[in-house]
């Protein structure tokens, strides 16, 4: 049970990536083969942390997180799990070695907080912010901020949290009303924010609106600056903020979730004044991979234990894993989640090797390594495709999530329905991920807009490309996701010509890609030692079907669709 | 002062092991190789002894093929300063194991030997005995506590004996052999995985050793442990004692 980093995570890790390049674009000097088997060591060791994470976090899933005075206090699991990664150095994997870091790569972090979430999928919260915050004080942060705070959050010192949400700013960031003003260089926030995960962490990363401009940007995107909120001042005194109450939820018990007020607080700006939403959306983006991860190491939980359980339950005589029809759940499950991680990992990739390019480029053309002119370009179409890509993982990951852990209930039958079974557990810390870090519909809106912009057609081409390369090898396979890509270029144009009726489809849209995107991908993975040739045929399979049909809904319909549901709705 | 830690390559004790067809060895595909937990506990020891003890080197040794490197690796990782491979494809018996120990002892000379009690795959539990007796050191096996005096001349060894605990005062150099409850090893840490791949790791092959390793025993067959069946209810105590005395035959 206790296998982590097992071979479906390994696959991405020895196959899906070319290391050499992307070494060679940093200008390292190491020995890559040796590279990559520190980063092979360092997941292999990190589940094993996480292997022993899991007991009391399965034990102990009904704990609640408590108020006391302003204190947020975690259930004692939390606490002894947060240490024994801290012990093991896990904590914060991205951040430069310049401050304290390790700088590993997007993928490796990404494949550890799958595996992190599988064991306790509340602690994985608390971590992925941590990090993420990390990240964002490293990009916008003034060398003294750096220095004063990143080897903290390394060392696992500082915690940290992300301060967006506002009782009338939700998925929409325009409305925030936390205000941040300047007196005499000095920054100070007041407001209140809700549902702000492990909001007792020492670090706030608030977005507020600037009080410079305050009057005129309301409303608008524009004008919110970003601004780290330390609970404890430098100068040792505590600052004017507080966590006011912590919620009651449905799931990830373990996470806290506060309400936190700010009362004049002072505060560092990160970045520009104003230009604070650019930033959120990059720390964002990050945190709907690290959410992707999540909903995925949830759903390989709700899988193992389901696939357990089929085997185990005896039924009309057999095991109900004999069933076709329980069979066939099992396998779907199985399946989804591949495809998830097959989108997610080959993300996290192209940001790895996106960054790596920009280093090159930002050494100088005495780097010399190959054209300049064609590794801009390169970074220009991978920016597209990282900002097309990053909602569709969000979306989809998350999407499968729910699916696969209610099947698992469903697999399990009435103990399954049981309070003391992790099958419903596993649903009910499934569900948040489809909501917070921004709702699928939002992904699924942002995505679109990315598609407008050209983003669809990079995507596809892209994936054209990888497709003659296997042509030869599995030319039937390759036929079929050809025509899933037909399909999609035949049903754009109903979408171009009037946005409502394309959002009305936004969703379908970004299913069509996916599928085509992670047929794809899965292909690439058949034929690689211990792959999974019949994952791939199978949801190449169903997959293109689903792409005709979603393709046949759109073309055959127009906004006069929208009419018809108001009437349905009765408005 | 030198410890030298012994450290085999074994399969994890979670996995399902299947038996090859002509029922000698075990099938090695897919299977997770790890370090042997009572070495683990062997190495942890050493790690607290050179917490305390400044100036302490822990030394590893492993005996086997090429991929041990990755259980010296971790052992690197979890703390330990370098580490020493011998290599060989062949099955090595504890005796010859204990040779080739006595043999680096000659080259080391380390003050401390530590051993897990016993390898869980072959559970032979002789290798360490095997070394005491070859140097001609005192030896403190299925150690629960070891105190190492402050003059670093003598341990104080507590030792899980049957029905109790015995303690035992040894002068040094010589070799205690782990048990389970000796510590709970520590994680690899990631600083620690980074580190480890700058300390040395040397490999030297076993037939330049000239040690005397030809097996003296031949594995004839391996069983997996019979099937457990169901337990049966019965309906009373008096029951319980008939079926207890009649049938099991252990009353
Ligand atoms: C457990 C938990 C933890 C959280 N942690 C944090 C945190 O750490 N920091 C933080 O800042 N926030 C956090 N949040 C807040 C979370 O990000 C928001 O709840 C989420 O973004 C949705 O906002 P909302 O709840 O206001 O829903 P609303 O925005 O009111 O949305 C309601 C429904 O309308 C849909 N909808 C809204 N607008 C559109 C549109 N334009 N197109 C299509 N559909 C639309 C949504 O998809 C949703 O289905 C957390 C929330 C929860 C529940």
């Amino acid at each position: 049970m206790k296998d982590f980093f097992h071979r479906d995570l390994q696959l991405f890790i020895d196959h899906r990536f070319d290391w050499e390049r992307y070494f060679r674009l940093r200008g390292s000097s190491t020995e890559v083969a040796e590279e990559v088997e520190t980063y092979r060591t360092i997941l292999r060791t990190a589940g094993e942390v996480c292997g022993d994470i899991e007991a009391a976090a399965r034990d102990h899933w009904h704990e609640e997180v408590r108020l006391d005075g302003s204190a947020v206090v975690v259930p004692p699991h939390i606490v002894t799990g947060y240490e024994k990664l801290r012990a093991a150095g896990l904590l914060c994997l991205m951040v430069d070695p310049a401050y304290g870091g390790y700088g590993l790569p997007a993928l490796v972090n990404c494949v550890f907080m799958e595996m992190l979430s599988r064991a306790d999928p509340s602690l994985m919260t608390i971590v992925g912010l941590q990090a993420g915050v990390a990240l964002d004080v490293q990009k916008y942060g003034s060398e003294e901020l750096k220095h004063r705070y990143l080897p903290r959050f390394v060392s696992g010192e500082l915690q940290g949290c992300m301060d967006l949400t506002e009782p009338q700013a939700g998925s929409d960031l325009g409305g925030i009303l936390t205000r941040l003003s300047e007196e005499n260089g000095r920054y100070f926030i007041d407001g209140s924010k809700i549902f702000i995960t492990n909001g007792g962490a020492d670090m706030h990363l608030v977005l507020a609106r600037d009080g410079a401009t305050f009057d005129q940007s309301r409303g608008t995107t524009h004008g919110l600056s970003l601004a780290l909120c330390p609970v404890t001042l430098p100068d040792g005194t505590r600052n004017r903020v507080r966590v006011s109450r912590v919620e009651r939820k449905m799931g990830i018990h373990g996470s806290p979730t506060c309400v936190i007020e700010f009362d004049h607080a002072e505060a560092f700006l990160l970045g520009q004044a104003g230009g604070g939403f650019r930033a959120m959306l990059d720390l964002m983006n990050n945190a709907r991979l690290g959410v992707s991860a999540q909903a995925i190491g949830i759903a390989e939980a709700a899988y193992r234990a389901a696939r357990q359980y089929a085997a185990e339950r005896v039924q009309f005589g057999t095991p109900i894993i004999e069933q076709p029809l329980v069979k066939s759940m099992l396998t779907l499950m199985a399946i989804n989640i591949q495809a998830a991680r097959a989108l997610l990992y080959r993300t996290c990739g192209l940001i790895d090797m996106t960054e790596a390019i920009r280093r090159e480029l930002a050494a100088g053309p005495s780097a010399g390594n190959g054209n300049r002119a064609a590794l801009q370009t390169e970074l220009e179409h991978n920016v597209q495709l990282i900002r097309f890509f990053t909602p569709l993982c969000k979306y989809y990951a998350t999407e499968i999530s729910n699916h696969v852990t209610r099947q698992g209930i469903q697999i399990h039958g009435g103990i399954g329905y049981m309070a003391e079974t992790p099958a419903g557990h596993y649903h009910s810390d499934s569900i948040i991920t489809t909501i917070y870090e921004g709702t699928s519909e939002i992904q699924a809106s942002f995505a679109l807009k990315e598609m407008s912009k050209g983003a669809l057609f990079a995507a596809l081409e892209t994936t054209r490309a990888e497709l003659e390369t296997l042509r030869d090898r599995r030319p039937e396979l390759v036929a079929q996701v050809s025509e899933g890509l037909r399909w999609i270029e035949e049903s754009a144009p109903a979408l171009l010509g009037d946005p409502q009726y394309a959002l009305l489809n936004a969703k379908r849209v970004c299913e069509m890609v996916i599928d085509v995107v992670v047929g794809g991908e899965l292909l690439c993975l058949a034929d690689v030692p211990e792959g999974r040739p019949e994952l791939a045929a199978s949801y190449i399979r169903r997959h293109m079907l689903a792409v005709e049909m979603n393709a046949r809904r759109i073309s055959s319909g127009d906004a006069s669709r929208i009419k018809r549901y108001d009437r349905i709705l009765g408005l | 002062m030198k410890i030298l830690v012994c450290v085999k390559r074994v399969p994890d004790p979670e996995t399902v092991i299947k038996l090859t067809p002509e029922g000698a060895s075990i099938v090695t595909d897919n299977v997770k190789w790890v370090i042997n937990p009572f070495d683990e506990i062997a190495i942890e020891e050493a790690l607290r002894i050179k917490e305390k003890a400044a100036g302490t080197e822990v030394v590893l040794l492993s005996i086997g093929q090429k991929t041990a490197q990755e259980q010296l690796r971790t052992g690197l990782a979890m703390g330990a300063d370098r580490a020493i491979l011998v290599l060989t494809d062949q099955v090595v018996e504890p005796l010859a194991v204990a040779r080739v120990i006595e043999k680096l002892v000659g080259t080391e000379k380390p003050e401390l030997i530590l051993m897990g009690k016993q390898a869980i795959d072959d559970d032979s539990n002789c290798a360490g005995q095997m070394v005491a007796e070859l140097l001609g050191w005192p030896q403190a096996t299925f150690a629960s506590k070891v105190v190492l005096g402050g003059d670093q001349k003598g341990a104080q060894v507590t030792r899980e004996v049957d029905g109790g605990l015995e303690t035992l005062a040894i002068p040094l150099p010589a070799v205690v052999t782990a048990d389970l409850r000796l510590n709970e090893p520590r994680y690899a840490s990631l600083p620690g995985i980074m580190k480890a791949r700058k300390k040395e790791l040397k490999e030297i092959p076993l037939a330049e050793l000239g040690v005397d390793v030809a097996p003296r025993t031949r594995i004839v067959k391996l069983e997996t442990p019979p099937k457990r069946t169901g337990g049966r209810k019965v309906g009373s105590v008096q029951e319980l004692v008939q079926v207890l005395h009649d049938e099991a035959k252990v009353i």
